[in-house]
């Protein structure tokens, strides 16, 4: 019987895990928008471009490339980063939009500027509006 | 009260857990593949990140929520999990560990897990908690529900294929604009990708066929009568996605996986 009962937990155990890992978090990544955890890979047309524009103690304005920030990180990132110039095919965008104003710090640190201004421009799919997400900030100095 | 279990009986269930043995030890081999600088004499692209351990922690500006010295043991303990795994030691802990030190990691980026490692990762879970272990193991578990442990992993290689198929059922797929964006990218390249892929009809017709093959070839492999055919039918399918995208591990991931559809 403990072996019976034994094996009638781990079934449904197993059907908790089915229920759970095929189903739930699939269709919780979907339904927030997402969809990363919902196998949607190599399937997005979406493309996204990055623009910095920063301002120094002088009050000189340049653009600094996303290529050029990519040499400061690693990764990923790094990864992400390199060529953003123009629009890059992939979903990175949509990650880099959620932590734009992290990205905004990563620029502060990078770059030595007293001021940036960080634009993403995100097309969904191929030939859609392009979407904007713009974030300013000044740089603290110890 | 139930019949004593003969040594037979035993042999035989354990045996029948074979292809699920073959999936545990293929996908945590993966894992280790994936995560650590075995491959790196390869100089493949995609593995430029896996040393000295993927996501391990870097000087500079981190989006890590986690402090550096917690995000490396959590890649150490990623890496022996998937060892413990592979080796059929403790393997139900060693699956969670992979599992959560993996996917916490992957947390740390803020582009999370990519598909080949929360496949790797989910798989693992699921292989470990399975009866993958009473085979093909240096400490094999006894069979403990071998029924429900090959459904489990039929039906999440099923549901990978089912996502992936839904998510295709998109005007900008079906008319084959995203294959022209991801040829034209270079994601998808070489000869066959090109021919394929040379006019908008045949990009259409293309897309509709992948997005026709992901949504059926679950059920296929599930439904014993066509579960041969549909087996080969996706070997080759992720066979051909190696030649022309190249999508990381995640075609031989999904082809350890298929290996739970053996008989």
């Amino acid at each position: 019987m403990t072996g019976a009962g034994s094996g009638l937990g781990w079934a449904f155990l197993h059907r908790v895990l089915a229920v759970l890992v095929c189903v739930v978090i699939p269709a919780q990544s979907w339904l927030d928008g997402g969809g990363a955890r919902a196998w949607t890979m190599y399937a997005r047309s979406a493309s996204y471009r990055v623009r910095i524009v920063t301002v120094d103690e002088d009050g000189q304005t340049r653009w600094m490339s996303p290529s050029e920030l990519a040499a400061h990180s690693t990764g990923d990132l790094a990864s992400a980063l390199g060529g953003a110039e123009t629009f890059r095919v992939g979903p990175q965008g949509f990650a880099l939009r959620a932590r734009v104003a992290t990205l905004a710090e990563f620029v502060c640190a990078s770059s030595h500027a007293d001021h940036v201004t960080l634009s993403l421009s995100i097309r969904e799919r191929a030939g859609a509006p392009i979407q904007e997400t713009t974030t300013s900030r000044a740089c603290r100095r110890p | 009260m139930q019949a004593p279990v003969t040594n037979s009986v035993a042999t035989d269930r354990a045996l029948r857990q074979s292809p699920l043995g073959v999936a545990r030890v293929a996908v945590s081999a993966l894992v280790l593949l994936r995560t650590t600088p075995l491959l790196s004499p390869l100089h493949l692209l995609f593995l430029g990140d896996a040393s000295p351990l993927l996501g391990w922690p870097e000087n500079g500006f981190s989006f890590a929520w986690l402090p550096p010295g917690v995000v490396g043991a959590l890649c150490v303990l990623r890496t022996v999990g998937a060892a413990s795994l592979m080796l059929g030691l403790w393997a139900a802990p060693a699956g969670l560990l992979v599992a959560a030190s993996g996917l916490l990691v992957a947390a740390q980026s803020p582009f999370g897990a990519p598909a080949t490692l929360q496949l790797l990762y989910e798989a693992a879970a699921l292989l470990g908690l399975s009866d993958a272990s009473a085979v093909i193991a240096l400490r094999p578990t006894p069979p403990r529900s071998p029924r429900s442990s090959s459904s489990l992993l039929r039906v999440f290689v099923a549901s990978v294929y089912a996502w992936a198929g839904l998510f295709k059922w998109r005007p900008d797929w079906l008319d084959g604009r995203t294959l022209a964006v991801l040829h034209d990218s270079g994601a998808i390249h070489g000869a066959l990708a090109d021919w394929a892929l040379a006019t908008p009809s045949s990009r259409a017709f293309l897309a509709c066929g992948v997005a026709a093959f992901e949504s059926v070839i679950g059920p296929l492999l599930v439904w014993r009568r066509t579960r041969r055919r549909a087996l080969v039918a996706a070997f080759a399918f992720h066979l051909t996605l190696e030649v022309t995208a190249h999508p990381d591990l995640l075609g031989w991931g999904m082809m350890a996986l298929l290996v739970c559809f053996l008989d």
